[in-house]
């Protein structure tokens, strides 16, 4: 055997050693794989039995498991058959065959095929050592190197899973096939079987609205999950979860088990809720719980049907209010509607009385009648038995029949009449259900005897049903009224209640009284007298506060000349003390002021004043509001802001300005109180005039009375003309109060007031009327009448010469002092040229020229001179309350420049001196443009108005032309010799100018238009006008005449105040704006232009027709307008050709 | 800082207005017990107020205010007794309080006891032996209270004691003026001025007053001259003699005065040149011309010469010299080297033209010269408004009143724009435009409420206002007359005036007599201006002008000597029933003057 085959054979004996021991590792291997298997599935079956494995743990777990058995397969078995070779085997039994002695290994590695690698070897070592492997080696079994402990080893961990997983199998019998099941289906997660059901409690249900409601579920059977969770969710609201320990509520044995019921309470629920419940693994569906309220009513309707006699239309109240409220006798519908269906519905009275309600679906209806008050509520059944919780109490209300009611809004007192006679009314009427009538009820107290009811039933607009304002003005004048009569009256309502009869409502009673004359002028004077009296204490606690302030000066400059700069404490409260008196008296001032603001719009309202004086005493009150300017006002600021800063610098300059201030006002308030006191004399004299015109007029128709009365009824007359006589007695006792008056006050017209008071003191109408009186009483008519006539004589007389005086003081007076300030402006004038004079001469000289003293001087003069024009400016302004307040301030600013220059004039300081002198002929302009405006407004209270064109002054005119000619009527009469009743062509003349008066009157009378009450005045003046030019022409002038005269001309002054009231009035009442629409006349047609050839017929028609003279430039515009347009017309054409 | 608690800032931390702030006492006792007393005798309460404040004198003896109060009550009470007893027994208590010597002096001047107030005075004086302002502070009291005599007493011992003259040289002077004694005032100023400069101030002030008081300027004069013999170079002596000198009417003397002060300073005219000023703006024309020839006599060229050539020209034109006054502005147009000075005599002559000569064309070719060579607006405005003004006094109304409107856009001083306005409002009422002149006027018055022109605006609007209607042909006439003024043809001024007098009475008669009395009376036909006032006297004597006729028929009367009681009767008769006419201190002056208290110059 060669070598090569004993290699071979080695080789297969050493291979044959290598697969055995490679099987048994291999055997070994599948045996440890097997148990790994074994084990993972023990693991997995473990896992899935304690948890319910999710799909994606499964997967993991089932991955992990079989990777691990490939990995063991791998690593404990297939790697085996692998591992090995021979010549590993070789040296593994070498070395379990010690003889072999690396000759096994050494003959396999010599024979390798590539042996060169072993050059260094010599073939017969490595022959020789091949030959001894196989020798030696022939002697070994190599099936010695072979162990199959490893098949043991793995065999034995097998067993021992197998029997832990016998074990499991014993011990949780259902465990691996649960594990198959679980691992067999890796995408669903597989759960162990329940031992318990679930139900949601209470399932779908309707509950309550506001009651509690428990949520949970029920479960049966065994091995109930700890904790159930209550899910729930409101409408429209997101999930709410209750968790809920389920061992704390009680178990209940029942057939399949235990029972448990499980809630939670939501705690008075108000809207529906969906709901389920989770407990271990199972989740009940999902059920509804429907929250509805109690039986409520939603809505009640009433109809209500009134008696017919209210006349009441049917009402239907939709206004959920079950309170009834209606007249007794009408009938109420009630329906109502509720919330849900119902079993019942009925009114439960509050007697326990029940009314059910008809019911319909979810709404109820009964009728009821309206007999009584009581209240009641609707008790609701609604299917679930639920009964309507906490019922509204409404009333039903039985109204009677109210009486109407009636309130006086105006004048709602006791009032006096004025010279309207008029009882301005404003009635607020009201009834439940109408009116039957509404009443005047009035009586006449006159001289003190109460004459018989009168009823007037008052008509008012159909459009007052049951309330509203009835406005009317009660005409009292036909009643005849005398001055200290007066009318109780008062209004009665009846209501329409035609079953139970009209109720009637009647005011309290008022009286409208007629004041006398005398009242009138007391109460005027009274209110003014208390102005004047005001007026003059704030002027003496004004002098008093400024004597208390020149004290304190003085005590100051003491202070200061000892060395003192302080002023002491008691000195700086004597200064604040005087400071607050004097705003006190300011305020006080304001008070007056409103006081005689009062009385002017009494007056106005009496018409106890004339225009002029009103205008002036509206300005005389501007003057009081004017009394304190705001510079005083400053100036005490300023004194008591020093006071507090105590800055004695301050404090000197403040209480100079002060005692400035107070000298301004005292000034201002002497001017005021000066005025007041001249118009109180003015209105003096005007009521005393107006006095004896009345009293006039009483006698002349008593004198006519007294032509109409039998003998036998003359007795009762002499009474009245005692009467009369006794206010001829008041109107000399107004003499000498009047005389009283200007006692006390230097009157610039003390004369003519002498002559006015003397010609009342004189005139001895008073003993006629006593002998009318007592011839009245002795019936003897003749003689009475001869007397009355003497006296009404007289009167006129008087009242001529009252008129004059009149005239002289009041409106004369106004023309004076028109004058005066004409004249105030030539002396301005006269100063500032002067001055300008004095300026241009002091303009070319130099400065620190020594001339400059010179024209101090010459200043001085001019000085002097405004020093007078400041007296007359300051008697002015007591004249006439036009005269601007700050007049005297301007003129003492004058002054105060004069001497400013005069004073830098005499140092030689030019330029400051010229200043000065500039600003006062600055001062001078604006005092001669203050007084122009004076001067206009006086004018034009002068003229009764502010406009030239009001008839009150033609009429002004006419008096005087009317006056003159009486005045040349009297003197012809008085002087018969010389041109009297034998001069018939002087007579003609003055009857010719008579006639001419009337003619002015007539056309005056055409252009007062509506004034009805001036009409009337002056067509009687007319009438009276034309008897007296009659007279004249036929030269039959007497005493008779005169008097007519005398009387036109009182008339006429009497109708001049009228219109100037009227005027006034129109003035002062303000009216809105109104937006005033009215369409434009149609354009005039062709034809009517081309009529344009009898335009001037029609003109000359118009003319003739008797338009106001106003109208007519308008109509003849209007016509000449139209001509042109016709000419135009006409022109055209010839244009065109050319 | 007496009695100042602190020194603060105010609050906005402002240093530069620190302010002293007094702590507020609280009120003591004896504060409410005073207060208690002002408001008893502040209710009038004296006889009251005496028995609480007696006790509170008692209470509080060393508190001045218990005294005051109660020496204010008794004067109030007239108590005088009581009051003299508890002064005279403060004075024991405090003999070296001068408050009581200078209450008990009132007390007895307002008692008239003159004894014992000369015997308060000496015991004041005696207690402060040697201290001459007590002598100063008690000659004050007794001139306020206006007792002199016992003033200038004191000032004598004064004098006496302290032997110098001088002492209360102002005190002593003003006695003197008021005893009309102006020569021994003169002496007491002038001492006084030599004590230092505030006092040569007063003095002069004193003595400038003292020289103008009527009737006192001759006895000045003396006593100046007297001060000067022994003090020839005292200033102040030497101007008081010149002003004197002036003043009454002295002019010689007055102008040798003036050289002399001239020579005692640099000589080199000063004074001469003022003099002449001030000969000039007293329109003393004939002296301005003496100066001016003196000064070329002895060839004085100072800086003021141009001026002084100015002033003699214009006193040349006012004396009417009219041939040397354009000499004289020809001269300086040519030679003066400035510039405004040419234009200033261009201007005086086209001036001269104007107004004196009435040669229009000559006078528009120097105004033009002005407006066209110098554009000065100085000059050129008044270049221009005379222009206008020589087409208005031509009678061209719309040219005339073409160039005003010219003249209304150009940059004009505020009195020339009031011109212009008032004119062309003017311009208006000659055309007999009334509602329009009216307007004018009173918007005239509305931009220019300052102006020169607004009295005479406002006038012609309230002559509108009451003759547009009442008297359209008086007013017409009026605005004739006007407008014939305004155009220098005063025969038909007169006659359109004479036609209105002629008319039935309006309310322009007064005014064109008074207007036609002035033209009269100075066209030196005072018969004619007589006639006038004595038409007005028996027809119209109540109307508001008839007062200024009387006015100036006395004035006339007065120029006359024959006639000079005629005019001192008129002059009373409006004192007495004219008192509140605006020229009343005019009349006083003029009677004055008649009775030969004023100085001459002032009669011209």
């Amino acid at each position: 055997m060669d070598n090569q085959s004993k290699i071979e054979i080695l080789k297969s004996k050493i291979g044959t050693a290598l697969l055995k021991e490679r099987l048994i590792l291999f055997a070994a291997g599948l045996a440890g794989t097997v148990a790994v298997v074994l084990l993972s599935a023990i693991v997995l079956s473990l896992v899935a039995g304690m948890v319910i494995l999710p799909v994606w743990a499964k997967a993991a777990l089932l991955v992990l498991s079989v990777r691990a058995g490939l990995w063991a397969f791998w690593k404990l078995a297939f790697e085996k058959i692998l591992t090995g070779s021979l010549e590993a085997t070789a040296l593994k039994l070498e070395k379990n065959f010690p003889d072999l002695k690396g000759r096994l290994i050494a003959a396999l590695q010599f024979s390798r095929p590539d042996g060169h690698a072993y050059a260094g070897y010599s073939n017969e070592l490595m022959e020789e050592t091949l030959v001894q492997a196989y020798e030696r080696a022939s002697g070994h079994n190599f099936n010695e190197i072979l162990s199959a402990y490893p098949i043991w080893k793995n065999a034995r961990t097998l067993g021992i899973t197998l029997a832990l997983a016998l074990l499991l199998l014993f011990i949780f019998p259902g465990l691996f096939s649960y594990s198959y099941k679980v691992y067999s289906h890796p995408g669903e997660v597989i759960a162990p079987p329940l031992g318990y059901t679930l139900f949601e409690y209470p399932g779908s249900k309707v509950a309550i609205k506001y009651r509690d409601v428990d949520l949970g579920g029920i479960l049966t059977g065994g091995s109930f999950p700890e904790e159930a969770v209550v899910y729930y969710r409101f409408a429209g609201g997101t999930w709410q979860k209750t968790p809920l320990e389920l061992k704390s509520f009680p178990r209940h044995k029942i057939d399949t088990g235990d029972s448990l019921l499980f809630y939670t309470t939501i705690r008075q629920v108000r809207r529906s809720l969906d709901y389920y419940i989770k407990a271990g693994r199972l989740t009940t569906e999902m059920a509804h719980i429907d929250v509805v309220d109690r039986p409520r009513v939603t809505g009640i309707r009433l109809s209500l049907f009134y008696p017919q006699y209210t006349g009441l239309s049917p009402q239907v109240i939709d206004e959920n209010d079950g309170n009834i409220t209606a007249v007794f006798g009408s009938r109420a519908t009630m329906q109502v509607e509720t919330n849900g269906p119902l079993q019942k519905a009925e009114m439960v009275f509050s007697d326990s009385a029940r009314s059910p309600f008809k019911i319909s679906g979810q709404t109820a209806e009964q009728s009821l009648k309206i007999e009584e008050s009581k209240s009641y509520y609707i008790h609701l059944v609604d299917m679930q038995n639920e009964v309507n919780p906490d019922p509204i109490e409404y009333y039903i209300t039985a109204v009677p029949d109210e009486y109407p009611v009636i309130d006086v809004l105006s004048p709602g007192m006791d009032m006096n009449l004025d010279e309207e006679m008029e009882v301005p009314i404003l009635l607020r009427i009201s009834d439940d259900y109408g009116f039957k009538s509404l009443l005047l009820k009035y009586k006449i107290v006159a001289r003190g005897e109460m004459g018989e009811e009168n009823v007037a039933v008052l008509h008012f607009s159909d459009n007052i049903k049951t309330e509203g304002e009835v406005k009317f003005s009660w005409d009292v004048e036909p009643l005849g009224l005398m001055p200290s009569d007066y009318i109780i009256y008062q209004f009665e309502l009846a209501d329409n209640d035609a079953i139970s009869g009209p109720k009637v409502t009647g005011t309290r009673t008022y009286i409208a009284r007629l004041p006398s004359l005398e009242e009138i002028i007391a109460q005027t004077e009274a209110e003014q007298s208390e102005v004047i009296n005001d007026a003059e204490s704030y002027l003496k606690a004004h002098r008093d506060l400024s004597e208390r302030l020149q004290k304190v000066a003085r005590n100051l400059e003491q202070q200061s000349d000892r060395g003192s700069q302080k002023m002491d404490w008691q000195q700086q409260k004597e200064l604040e003390e005087i400071a607050r008196s004097n705003e006190k008296i300011a305020e006080q001032m304001k008070e007056t002021a409103r006081k005689l603001d009062d009385a002017i719009k009494e007056m106005e309202k009496n018409r106890m004043a004339s225009t002029d004086i009103l205008e002036k005493l509206n300005e005389i009150k501007k003057l009081f509001d004017e009394v304190a300017t705001p510079e005083m006002r400053q100036a005490q600021l300023e004194l008591m802001e020093a006071l507090k800063n105590m800055d004695q610098q301050q404090l000197d300059q403040a209480m100079k300005d002060f005692e400035m201030s107070q000298q301004e006002l005292m000034q201002r308030l002497d001017r005021t109180i000066a005025l007041l006191k001249k118009m109180q004399i003015e209105q003096k004299v005007n009521a005393m005039t107006q006095m004896a015109r009345e009293l006039l007029e009483k006698q002349e128709k008593m004198n006519a009375g007294t032509e109409s009365s039998k003998s036998e009824d003359l007795p009762s007359l002499a009474s009245e003309e005692k009467k009369l006589s006794r206010e001829l007695e008041g109107l000399k006792e107004q003499a000498h109060e009047m005389r009283r008056m200007l006692d006390q006050f230097a009157y610039v017209k003390a004369n003519d007031a002498d002559k006015f008071c003397s010609a009342v003191e004189k005139t001895d109408a008073g003993q006629n009327m006593n002998n009318m009186a007592e011839n009245l009483n002795q019936q003897k008519k003749g003689d009475a009448l001869n007397e009355g006539r003497q006296a009404a004589s007289k009167l006129l007389s008087l009242l001529d010469q009252m008129q004059q005086g009149q005239s002289s003081m009041c409106q004369g007076g106004g023309q004076e002092a028109a004058e005066d300030m004409r004249k105030a402006i030539d002396d301005i004038n006269y100063l500032a040229e002067k001055q300008e004079g004095l300026i241009n001469g002091v303009d070319k000289v130099m400065n620190n020229s020594e001339v400059l003293r010179d024209y101090a001087a010459q200043q001085q003069i001019i000085k002097e001179s405004v020093t007078g024009l400041q007296k007359r400016l300051e008697e002015l302004g007591k004249q006439s309350p036009f005269v601007a307040a700050e007049m005297g301030n301007v003129v003492n600013a004058v002054v105060g420049n004069m001497n400013l220059a005069i004073e830098n004039f005499s140092e030689r300081r030019r330029p400051q001196g010229m200043n000065a002198q500039k600003e006062a002929l600055t001062n001078l302009n604006r005092a001669a443009v203050r007084m122009l405006d004076a001067l206009q407004n006086q004018k034009d209270c002068n003229k009764g108005g502010s406009s030239c064109n009001k008839p009150s002054l033609s009429m002004n005119s006419l008096c005087d032309k009317q006056q003159q000619l009486n005045q040349q009527t009297q003197s012809m009469c008085n002087k018969p010799g010389q041109m009297g009743a034998n001069d018939p062509d002087a007579l003609r003349r003055l009857a010719g100018e008579q006639n001419s008066i009337r003619k002015t009157l007539g056309e005056l009378a055409d252009e007062f238009g509506d004034s009805k009450e001036v009409l009337g005045r002056l067509d009687a003046i007319a009438d009276e006008m034309k008897e007296v030019a009659d007279a004249l022409s036929s030269g039959e002038v007497g005493p008779e005449t005169q008097e007519k005269q005398l009387r036109i001309l009182s008339r006429m002054l009497d109708a001049t105040k009228t219109l100037q009231r009227k005027d006034y009035t129109d003035k002062r009442r303000a009216t809105a704006a109104q937006d005033v629409f009215r369409l434009p006349p149609a354009a005039l047609s062709g034809s009517q232009i081309e009529g344009g050839l009898d335009i001037e017929d029609k003109l000359r028609r118009f003319m003739n027709e008797n338009y106001p003279r106003e109208y007519e430039q308008h109509i003849k515009a209007y016509f000449r307008a139209l001509l042109e347009k016709s000419n135009l017309n006409v022109v055209q054409p010839s244009d065109d050709k050319e | 800082m007496t009695g100042a608690a602190g020194i603060k800032a105010d609050d906005r931390g402002n240093l530069g207005s620190v302010k002293i702030v007094s702590p507020q006492r609280e009120a003591t006792p004896a504060d409410q017990d005073m207060a208690t007393a002002r408001q008893l005798m502040a209710r009038g309460a004296f006889l009251s107020a005496v028995d609480f404040i007696e006790a509170l004198v008692a209470k509080y003896p060393d508190d001045p205010r218990a005294a005051d109060l109660l020496m204010s009550c008794y004067l109030e009470l007239k108590a005088y007794d009581r009051a003299e007893s508890y002064i005279r027994g403060q004075i024991e208590n405090n003999p070296t309080n001068l408050k009581y010597y200078v209450t008990l002096m009132s007390l007895y001047i307002k008692t008239g006891n003159d004894s014992a107030l000369t015997h308060t005075v000496e015991d004041a004086i005696g207690l402060f032996p040697g201290e001459q302002g007590i002598y100063g502070t008690l000659i004050r009291i007794l001139l306020d209270y206006n007792r002199p005599d016992i003033a200038m007493g004191l000032i004598q011992k004064a004098r006496s004691q302290f032997a110098r003259n001088d002492l209360f040289g102002f005190e002593a002077g003003e006695i003197y003026e008021v005893r009309m004694d102006y020569g021994k005032a003169v002496y007491e100023y002038l001492r006084a001025a030599e004590k230092d400069s505030v006092s040569a101030e007063t003095a002069d002030r004193k003595l400038a007053l003292l020289v103008r008081f009527p009737g006192a300027a001759p006895k000045a004069i003396a006593a100046l001259s007297q001060y000067l013999d022994s003090l020839p170079d005292n200033t102040i002596a030497l101007r008081t003699l010149l002003e004197a000198y002036s003043l009454n009417g002295q002019y010689s003397d007055a102008f040798h005065v003036c050289i002399r002060l001239d020579s005692l300073g640099d000589g080199e005219g000063r004074e001469l040149f003022a003099y002449m000023r001030q000969c000039r703006e007293r329109k003393l024309y004939a002296e301005v011309i003496a100066t001016g020839d003196y000064m070329v006599a002895k060839k004085i060229r100072n800086s003021s010469f141009s001026q002084a050539l100015f002033y003699y020209a214009e006193a040349l034109t006012a004396l009417g010299q009219i041939d040397r006054a354009l000499e004289q502005y020809r001269e300086l147009a040519s030679h003066v080297e400035v510039r405004r000075d040419r234009a200033e005599a261009l201007l005086k002559i086209g001036d001269i033209y104007r107004e004196i000569l009435n040669d229009f064309d000559s006078a528009r070719v120097y105004y033009k010269l002005v407006n066209e060579e110098y554009q000065i607006a100085q000059y050129n405005n008044p270049a221009g408004l005379a222009l206008a003004q020589m087409l208005l006094i031509e009678g061209h109304l719309d040219r005339a009143e073409e160039s005003y409107r010219k003249m209304k856009q150009r940059t004009l001083l505020p009195a020339e724009a009031e011109e212009v306005s008032y004119i062309l409002a003017q311009i208006k009422f000659f055309r007999k435009e009334y509602a329009d002149a009216e307007f004018a006027m009173r918007k005239h018055i509305e931009e220019f409420p300052q102006g020169f022109r607004v009295n005479d605006a406002l006038i012609h609007t309230l002559i509108i206002g009451e003759n547009a209607i009442a008297s359209p042909g008086a007013l017409d006439k009026y605005a004739e007359a006007e407008f014939y003024e305004m155009r220098r043809l005063p025969d038909s001024m007169s006659a359109c005036l004479t036609e209105i007098r002629n008319m039935p009475y309006s309310a322009l008669y007064g005014l064109s007599s008074l207007k036609l009395a002035e033209h009269r009376a100075a066209s030196g036909d005072t018969a004619a201006a007589f006639d006038i006032v004595e038409e007005m006297a028996g027809k119209y004597d109540y109307d508001y002008f008839y007062p200024y006729c009387l006015k100036l028929k006395a004035d006339l009367l007065a120029t006359s000597e024959s006639n000079k009681e005629a005019a001192i009767r008129i002059y009373h008769t409006l004192l007495s029933e004219y008192a509140a006419y605006p020229f009343v201190g005019e009349v006083r002056r003029s009677l004055q003057l008649l009775e030969g208290y004023l100085r001459p110059e002032e009669r011209t």
